[in-house]
């Protein structure tokens, strides 16, 4: 990075940060603080939405999933819109006329104190433990390929968030959200700009499509029924639904960015807006690592993206053998590329025979290829077991940083960072409130002023902030960042959405058979989570079909034990 | 711990609900969406474009693999 990019990059990320205080400067009651008086209109509760789920994972590791794995994660996204519609019709008028700070107030008013209590802090859990792996995901990335300090990334992205979400509560968040999204906008279309006119000096888009396909990246969708492949057409449509409908309709750093709509058709349509663009938005992020994929094949990439991992084992320990496997990926990588173009010489040809064979020569060396790179990550693995070897993080940052213009670098390494900042803001804002509202207000001070209310708020959302950061400075991940965070929410969300479930839709039901019935369910999804291998998408529905079933037979079972009155 | 109000059933929170804040009763708002009066119509809309979607990723997928 040159000194320009460090100016896009501190310009951009300091300067919304000041704007978003300075916008929400002075006192502000309960309300304003924590639903920001509900003055949003639809595209401002949009882009909130979106910006809280787009975190820097999503625009860091979803080009490298496309790169490995093609378009097929796209399908985790088909559940949404179905989500995004049943929160519409069902979840959200509820919320609006109620009137609730947060979800779990609803589970107060409809079961019990205690039923609220659980809901609040399996979401505290689950969203306190994201919270730091949003801050960490972006920063051992950008640490890394920076050269910079890993917990001076780590406390500069976390300190900003954590400021400015203190100073102005939800409506600086909301504000900020703009901007940053507005600036995530800008530079994941330049990058998409300068990938194909780079690629264009290569191979034309016609091809690199064909080619694309031909190495297995253009299957977005797979029919299968086989339950051990992590995306299908059916785990996407079904488990994607569940996970969709408990984040966006349980979890509060998402149900306190749509109640902050200026009415309930501001909120609705803010929610429709992002149940349309979904899908395209993510389709496009994973084309361009599929597009990333076919220009590394006519620009040879390096044997490991996380170069500063490679050049490290390569100066202590296992630096003969890395060498001699970098030489071997070089000649590999020469062959691939003469049968590459081979085949696309013979895709001009209008011979079919003679295509199918030459592609079948190209998936052959490709093969040879990436049997070489999987030598080298064992090689890696072994000579430091417990760094991870897996480098698909590190594909887009790569290419940013070695084809991309000065200033535009600075730009790509700001939408990285203003992403982390929404979607981390987002959750701070959440934790704070739930914290306030569901624990602190219901149980430890429950008739205080609205400013103790604001003041306490701030100290819940600071000490969120600080649990967050000190998660992120001890933790070390092995999984693709983007998985992580969603293995993470589904073991969870499942059970919340099941006391959601009946909470709306189950009126037989009580508060001590849901209860009980939430915590048998949660107790199920971890054995499950330990000993199965299906894909983890499936426990957001295990989760809350269990719950739900084992609320059935626990109130089945009370009404049995209750005496019967009997007239005498 | 703070009381909570009585536990109530989905048909008293209904009731509830039907009731805004000042007491009045809240009607459910037009979508302001030109070519869409219902609610009905923008969900059946958004359907629409997840159907379009996946019909069109699946012929990606076809055309492609």
């Amino acid at each position: 990075m040159t000194p320009l990019d460090y100016v896009v990059l501190v310009g951009v990320i300091v300067g919304i940060a000041a704007y978003g205080i300075w916008r929400t400067r002075g006192p502000r009651n309960l309300s304003a603080y924590l639903k920001g008086d509900q003055t949003m209109g639809w595209g401002a509760v949009g882009i909130s939405v979106m910006a809280t789920q787009a975190s820097a994972i999503t625009f860091l590791s979803t080009p490298g999933q496309g790169y490995q794995d093609g378009l097929g994660f796209v399908q985790n996204y088909f559940g949404l819109p179905l989500a995004l519609i049943l929160i519409c019709a069902v979840f959200l008028p509820i919320y609006r006329r109620l009137n609730v700070y947060t979800a779990y107030e609803y589970l107060g008013r409809r079961f019990d104190a205690k039923t609220r209590l659980l809901g609040a802090v399996l979401f505290l859990l689950q969203r306190g433990l994201a919270a730091g792996i949003t801050i960490y995901a972006p920063a051992i990335v950008l640490s890394t390929v920076m050269g910079w300090r890993l917990d001076f990334t780590i406390l500069c992205s976390g300190l900003i968030a954590i400021v400015y979400t203190v100073c102005g509560g939800t409506e600086a968040v909301s504000i900020t959200q703009r901007y940053q999204m507005a600036i995530i906008f800008a530079g994941m279309i330049a990058a998409f700009g300068v990938l194909l006119a780079k690629l264009s000096r290569s191979v034309s888009l016609t091809d690199a499509l064909g080619l694309a396909g031909a190495f297995n990246k253009m299957r977005a969708v797979d029919f299968s029924l086989n339950m051990d492949r992590r995306y299908t057409l059916w785990s996407g449509l079904l488990g994607g639904l569940f996970l969709a409908l408990s984040y966006f309709g349980t979890d509060q750093s998402q149900v306190q960015r749509y109640i902050s709509g200026a009415s309930l058709r501001e909120s609705r349509l803010g929610l429709m807006f992002n149940a349309v663009c979904k899908i395209p938005m993510q389709f496009f992020i994973l084309l361009l690592g599929a597009l990333l994929f076919v220009f590394y094949q006519f620009e040879r990439p390096p044997v490991f993206f996380n170069e500063t991992a490679w050049k490290y084992q390569t100066e202590h320990g296992a630096g003969a053998e890395l060498r001699g496997l970098e030489q071997k990926f070089a000649a590999a990588y020469d062959q691939k590329l003469e049968k590459i173009n081979a085949w696309i010489k013979a895709r001009h040809s209008g011979n079919p025979a003679l295509e199918t064979q030459a592609r079948a020569a190209a998936v052959a060396e490709l093969d040879r290829t990436e049997a070489v790179r999987e030598e080298v990550r064992a090689v890696l693995r072994k000579a430091s077991p417990h760094a991870s070897a897996n480098d698909s993080d590190y594909i887009f940052i790569t290419f940013i940083l070695h084809h991309l213009p000065h200033g535009i670098i600075g730009l790509l390494v700001a939408v990285f960072f203003a992403a982390a900042l929404s979607s981390k803001a987002s959750e701070l804002n959440a934790l704070g409130s739930t914290t306030t509202v569901d624990v602190y207000r219901h149980i430890v001070k429950t008739n205080a002023s609205d400013a103790h209310y604001v003041a306490a708020s701030r100290w819940f959302t600071l000490f969120w902030g600080f649990v967050a950061l000190a998660f992120a400075l001890s933790a070390n991940l092995v999984e693709n960042l983007i998985q992580a965070v969603n293995i993470l929410g589904s073991v969870f969300y499942g059970v919340v959405l099941g006391l959601f479930v009946v909470a709306f839709f189950i009126r037989r039901v009580g508060g001590t058979a849901v209860f009980w019935a939430a915590l048998a369910a949660q107790a199920l999804v971890f054995i499950l989570y330990f000993t199965l291998s299906i894909s983890y998408l499936w426990y957001n529905f295990i989760g809350c079909a269990g719950c739900v079933v084992f609320s059935l037979a626990l109130q089945a079972v009370l009404d049995a034990a209750r005496p019967v009155r009997r007239a005498y | 711990m703070k009381p909570s109000a009585a536990p109530a059933s989905p048909e008293d929170l209904r009731r509830q609900e039907a009731l805004g804040e000042s007491g009045g009763v809240i009607q459910d708002e037009s979508t302001g969406v030109p070519g869409f009066r219902a609610w009905r119509a923008i969900y059946w809309f958004v359907l629409g474009s997840l159907a379009l979607w996946i019909t069109l990723l699946a012929l990606l997928t076809r055309a492609l693999s």
